[in-house]
C-alpha cells in the first residue's frame, strides 16, 4: 500500500466523522461559486444595477471565504483531537512526525479537492436555479445560465489556496503533543466538570448587561455600542455554557429526589459532561447562529424602508431649479412632454424655497448657519397635492415647524431638542414641533448642519417679508396617480433616478419610479446575498453539531449498550436520546434567538416603522429548519445506536 | 423448580459460512447455586450467556428462567425482564462513566422508580456487605478494575434478581483482586442465596463455584461438583481442562 493509498483509505474509513465537514465545505464552495456566477455573468453586466450586484455578491463571497477559513481550521483541529489516539499508535510504531504530517496533509487535501469539485459541480447543476432566484429578487427576466471561466477559476483557485494553507498548518496544530498524551487520550479519563460560582454570576451579569445595552440603544448610540455589546454577549455566552450551565445541571443532577427517578439521572449526568466538554462548541454554534439570524434579519428589515417610500418622495418627479438656472424651462417642458407621451396624467405645483442665514441666539456674533425656509401654505399645498391628509396646524409668526428630511429620520429626532433661530432681520423663530409630512424630497435640498432636518416651515407673512435671503430656488413637483409609471423617465437628466442638490449641477431632480426600482433591486440583491451567507452559517452550525455527535458515537454506543443490557426499554432509550439531542440542538438555537431578539430591538431603533413581523418570520423559519434537521439527525442517530444494542 | 432450565439449546450463526456455536445444550441451575462455565476459546460460552441473558435469539430449544421463557417476550417486556430478573457482571463496560459508583449501583432501582430512602438504605447495606463504602462517591476513572467489578456485583445484587450472569468477571484482574471478587460472589451466593452463572477461563475463579460445566465445540462436555475440598476441586478442574485440550495459557494463570 502506498502512502497515498493509506491516506485516502483513512479518509474513507473516517467518512462518518468527515461527512458533515466535507458537505459543509462543499456547500460553502458552491455558494461562493454561485456568487461568482453573478459577478461574472455577461448579461448582468449591461444592467444599471450591476455595480450593486457586484458589491453584494463580492461581499457575500468574501464573508463566505473568511468564514470557510475558520470553519475548516476549527474542523481540522477537532478531527486531530478525536484521532489523537490513532496518531499515537502510528507514532509508537515508528512513523516519523514528518510522515504523519505528510499523511494528514494528503488526507486534508483529498477532502479539500473533493469538496471543491463537489461544490463546483453542484454549483453548475443548481446554478440555473440560483440565477433564476436572483433574477426574481432583482425583478428582471430570468438570466440564462452561463459558465464563465473567471467564475470557475476564481472559485477553484481561492479554495485550493485555502485548503493548502490550512493543510500546511496541521503540523502546527499537532505540535508539542507528547507521545504519551496521544496514546492515552480517548480513554474515559474525564475529571468531574468544575464550575465556579463567581464566574456563573459573571455570566448572568454579562448577558444582562449586553441585553440591557442593546435594548436601550437609540439610533445615535447604536453605532458605538454595537462592538462592545457583541463582545460582552459573546463572553457572556461562553461563561453561560462553561460555568452557569455546568453548575446548574450539576446541582440538579445532585438533587436526589428529582434525579434519582427513572432515567433522569442518566440524562442529567450525560448532559453535565456534554456541556463541559462541548461548552466551546456550544458557544461557537450559538454565536454563528446568532450572526446568521441577525444578518438575514437586517436585510429582511431594510425593505421596510420602501413602505414609506411614497411619503419620503411625495412627488413622482421633483425638480429643484437653483437660482440662476437657465435651463429650467427646457427641463420642465421635457419632463411634462415625456409624461405626456407616456400618457400619464399629472398635476404640477411650483413653490419657492428661500435660504437665509441664522444664529442660534441673539447674543451670537458668529457667521451663523444656513437655514432652508418654506411658507406654510406652500407646505400645505405640497402635502395635499401628494394625496396625504394635512394634520399640521399653521405656525404663529414667531414659530416654525421643523421639516423632517424623511420619515425614518424621526428615529434620530427622538433625541433632538427643539431650538430657536435668530434671523438677520432680528426675528426669532422658535421651533414648536416637527411636520407630519415630508413636503420636498431630501435629495432636492442642501445639507444643513443638522442633517436630519430639511428646514423650517414658517408663517406665510414671515416668509413674504423675508429680507437678506441668500438664494431663492424654485421647486416643481409633478404629481401622478401611480409613481411607479415614471420609471426610466428623463434618463439623461437624471441617470439612476436622481440628481442630488449637493452634486453641483444647476438643478436637482428625483424620479420616484426609477429611484424606487433601483432601491428595490438594491435591497433585494442584498437580501439575496444575506440569505446565501446566512444559510451557509446555519448549515455550518449544524455541521458542528453533527460532527460532535459522531465524534462521540463510539463512546455513546458503549454507553447505551451497557444500559440496554441492564434492561432499558426502547421508549426509555429514545426518551434519553431525544432529550440529550434536543438540548444539543435547541439550547444553542434558543440562546441565539434570544440574542437576536435583543439585537433586533437595537436594530429597531434605526427604523421608524416596526420590523417585528419581519424578524418573527426570520426567526420562525430558522427554527423550523432546525426542527427538521433535528428530526432527521435524531432518526439517523437512534438507528446507529440501536445497532449496538440488544 | 429450578431457577434456570436450559432445554436443548442450539445456536447457529448465519453468515457466509453458517456456524453452529451451540449444539443441544441442556442443564439446570437451582436456587442459590453458583455455577461456573468453562471451555476453550470459541467454544460458545459467551454465546450461551447471551442467549440466557435474552440478548440473542436461540435457533432451537428454549430457556426457562423462574418458569418463564424470556424469548417469547416482546422487546419491551424483555428489557423489563432483564431489569427485574437478571443481574450482570461483565469483563468490560459494566459501569457508566458519567455516573458515580453509588449512582451506578442504584441504577436498576432508579429505573424502577423505587422510593428514595429505600434506594439509599439498600446501597448502604450492599456497600457495607461488599466493603466498598469508601468508593461510593467516586467516578469510574478513579477506581481500580477490581473495585469496578465489585461495584458491578453490587449493582447486580441490589435488585435481588433471580439470576446473576457473569462473563469473565475476573478476566482482567490480578490474582489478589480476582480472589476478592470471587469470594464476594460466592459469599453473596451463600448469604443472599443469589443464583449465579459465571463464565471463566480461570480455574482458581472456577474453584469458588458449587459446580462447573465444561463446554467444547458448542456441546456440553462434562460437569464437576465441588464437594468438600476446594483444593481438590481445583485440581480436578485443571485435569479436566487438560483433557479438554484448552490452550496451555489457560493453565498458566494458576494462582492461589
Ligand atoms: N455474532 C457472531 N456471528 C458469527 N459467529 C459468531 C458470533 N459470535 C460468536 N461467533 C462464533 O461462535 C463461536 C463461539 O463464540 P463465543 O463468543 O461464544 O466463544 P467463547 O467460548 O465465549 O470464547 P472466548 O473464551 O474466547 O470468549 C466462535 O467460533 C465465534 O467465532
Ligand atoms: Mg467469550
Amino acid at each position: 500500500m502506498t502512502f497515498r493509498q493509506f491516506a485516502s483509505s483513512n479518509v474513507l474509513r473516517n467518512k462518518r466523522t468527515y461527512a458533515a465537514y466535507f458537505l459543509c465545505s462543499a456547500f460553502s464552495v458552491m455558494i461562493f461559486f454561485i456568487c461568482t456566477l453573478f459577478i461574472y455573468h455577461p448579461e448582468l453586466r449591461q444592467q444599471i444595477f450591476y455595480p450593486v450586484v457586484v458589491q453584494a455578491m463580492a461581499g457575500a463571497a468574501l464573508i463566505m471565504y473568511v468564514f470557510s477559513f475558520f470553519f475548516v481550521l476549527y474542523s481540522v483541529g477537532a478531527f486531530m483531537n478525536t484521532r489523537k489516539r490513532e496518531f499515537g499508535i502510528l507514532l509508537m510504531h515508528g512513523m516519523t512526525d514528518r510522515q504523519l504530517g505528510n499523511m494528514l496533509f494528503l488526507e486534508n487535501m483529498i477532502i479539500g479537492v473533493s469538496a471543491i469539485a463537489t461544490g463546483i459541480v453542484s454549483g453548475i447543476i443548481t446554478g440555473k436555479l440560483f440565477l433564476m432566484a436572483g433574477s426574481a429578487f432583482l425583478g428582471i427576466s430570468p438570466l440564462p445560465f452561463r459558465l464563465p471561466a473567471g467564475a470557475l477559476g476564481l472559485t477553484a483557485a481561492s479554495y485550493a489556496v485555502l485548503f493548502i494553507i490550512i493543510s500546511l498548518c496541521i503540523p502546527w496544530l499537532l505540535r508539542s503533543k507528547k507521545l504519551i498524551d496521544l496514546v492515552q487520550s480517548g480513554q474515559p479519563l474525564r475529571p468531574e466538570p468544575g464550575a465556579s460560582r463567581g464566574l456563573s454570576v459573571l455570566a448572568v451579569v454579562l448577558l444582562l448587561l449586553g441585553y440591557g445595552l442593546a435594548a436601550t440603544s437609540t439610533a445615535s448610540t447604536l453605532t458605538y455600542r454595537m462592538v462592545p455589546v457583541t463582545l460582552i454577549t459573546i463572553a457572556g455566552t461562553y461563561l453561560f455554557y462553561t460555568q452557569l450551565g455546568v453548575k446548574l445541571v450539576g446541582r440538579i443532577a445532585r438533587s436526589r429526589p428529582f434525579a434519582w427517578k427513572q432515567t433522569n439521572l442518566i440524562s442529567l449526568a450525560g448532559l453535565h459532561y456534554r456541556l463541559r466538554d462541548h461548552a466551546q462548541l456550544f458557544s461557537i454554534v450559538t454565536v454563528v447562529l446568532a450572526i446568521s439570524f441577525c444578518s438575514v434579519g437586517v436585510f429582511v428589515s431594510i425593505p421596510v424602508l420602501s413602505k414609506q417610500f411614497e411619503e419620503d418622495f411625495p412627488a413622482a418627479v421633483g425638480y429643484m431649479s437653483k437660482e440662476g438656472n437657465s435651463l429650467d424651462a427646457a427641463h420642465l417642458s421635457e419632463i411634462s412632454q415625456e409624461l405626456g407621451s407616456r400618457s400619464i396624467p399629472f398635476e404640477a405645483l411650483t413653490l419657492p424655497i428661500k435660504y437665509v442665514q441664522a444664529q442660534p441666539s441673539r447674543a451670537d456674533s458668529q457667521p451663523g448657519h444656513l437655514l432652508t425656509l418654506m411658507s406654510y401654505s406652500d407646505y400645505k399645498q405640497a402635502v395635499l397635492m401628494s394625496g396625504q391628509p394635512l394634520i399640521d396646524e399653521p405656525p404663529a409668526r414667531e414659530e416654525a415647524l421643523v421639516l423632517v428630511a424623511s420619515q425614518n429620520d424621526r428615529t434620530y429626532l427622538r433625541g433632538r431638542k427643539l431650538t430657536s433661530h435668530v434671523l438677520t432681520s432680528g426675528l426669532t423663530l422658535q421651533e414648536t414641533r416637527y411636520t407630519k409630512h415630508v413636503a420636498v424630497p431630501e435629495y432636492l435640498l442642501p445639507d444643513l448642519e443638522d442633517e436630519h432636518i430639511s428646514g423650517l416651515v414658517v408663517h406665510d407673512e414671515v416668509f413674504a417679508e423675508l429680507s437678506h435671503t441668500l438664494q431663492t430656488d424654485l421647486y416643481t413637483g409633478f404629481y401622478v396617480e401611480d409613481y411607479r409609471q415614471t420609471e426610466a423617465l428623463v434618463p439623461e437628466l437624471a441617470p439612476g433616478g436622481s440628481v442630488r442638490y449637493t452634486e453641483g449641477l444647476p438643478y436637482a431632480l428625483t424620479v420616484s419610479g426609477t429611484l424606487y426600482s433601483m432601491r428595490d433591486s438594491l435591497y433585494s440583491i442584498l437580501l439575496f446575498a444575506a440569505l446565501l451567507v446566512g444559510t451557509v452559517f446555519f448549515i455550518a452550525a449544524g455541521s458542528f453539531l453533527y460532527f460532535r455527535l459522531y465524534a462521540n458515537l463510539d463512546a455513546d454506543q458503549r454507553h447505551y449498550a451497557t444500559l440496554s443490557r441492564l434492561g432499558i426499554t426502547d421508549s426509555e432509550f429514545s426518551r434519553i436520546v431525544t432529550g440529550q439531542l434536543g438540548l444539543l440542538f435547541f439550547v444553542p438555537i434558543g440562546l441565539a434567538i434570544v440574542h437576536s431578539i435583543f439585537a433586533f430591538i437595537a436594530l429597531q431603533s434605526y427604523f421608524y416603522l416596526s420590523i417585528a413581523a419581519e424578524m418573527g418570520v426570520v426567526l420562525v423559519s430558522f427554527l423550523m429548519m432546525q426542527v427538521v434537521y433535528f428530526f432527521f439527525i435524531r432518526s439517523q442517530y437512534l438507528r446507529k445506536l440501536r445497532k449496538s444494542m440488544v | 423448580m429450578p431457577i434456570l432450565d436450559v432445554r436443548h439449546l442450539s445456536k447457529i450463526y448465519e453468515g457466509k459460512v453458517a456456524h453452529q456455536a451451540l449444539h443441544n445444550i441442556r442443564f439446570t441451575v437451582e436456587q442459590g447455586e453458583f455455577v461456573g462455565i468453562m471451555g476453550p476459546s470459541g467454544s460458545g460460552k459467551t454465546t450461551l450467556l447471551n442467549l440466557i441473558a435474552t440478548m440473542d435469539q436461540p435457533t432451537a430449544g428454549e430457556v426457562m428462567i423462574n418458569g418463564r421463557n424470556p424469548h417469547l417476550l416482546s422487546r419491551n417486556e424483555a428489557a423489563l425482564f432483564r431489569r427485574r430478573e437478571l443481574g450482570f457482571v461483565f469483563q468490560h463496560f459494566n459501569l457508566l462513566d458519567t455516573l458515580t459508583v453509588e449512582e451506578n449501583i442504584v441504577l436498576p432501582l432508579m429505573l424502577e422508580s423505587a422510593p428514595l430512602n429505600m434506594m439509599e438504605d439498600k446501597v448502604k447495606h450492599i456497600a457495607a456487605q461488599l466493603g466498598i463504602e469508601s468508593i461510593l462517591p467516586k467516578r469510574t476513572y478513579e477506581i481500580s478494575g477490581g473495585q469496578m467489578q465489585l461495584a458491578a456485583i453490587a449493582r447486580a445484587l441490589i435488585q435481588e434478581p433471580s439470576l446473576i450472569l457473569a462473563d469473565e468477571p475476573t478476566g482482567n484482574l490480578d490474582s489478589k483482586a480476582s480472589r476478592e471478587v470471587m469470594s464476594t460472589l460466592s459469599a453473596s451466593s451463600r448469604e443472599a442465596s443469589a443464583t449465579i452463572l459465571m463464565v471463566t477461563h480461570d480455574p482458581v475463579a472456577a474453584s469458588y463455584c458449587d459446580r462447573v460445566l465444561f463446554i467444547k465445540d458448542g456441546q456440553l462436555y462434562n460437569e464437576l461438583y465441588c464437594g468438600d475440598h476446594r483444593q481438590a476441586f481445583f485440581q480436578r478442574i485443571i485435569d479436566m481442562l487438560a483433557l479438554l485440550g484448552g490452550k496451555s495459557h489457560d493453565l498458566s494463570t494458576i494462582r492461589f
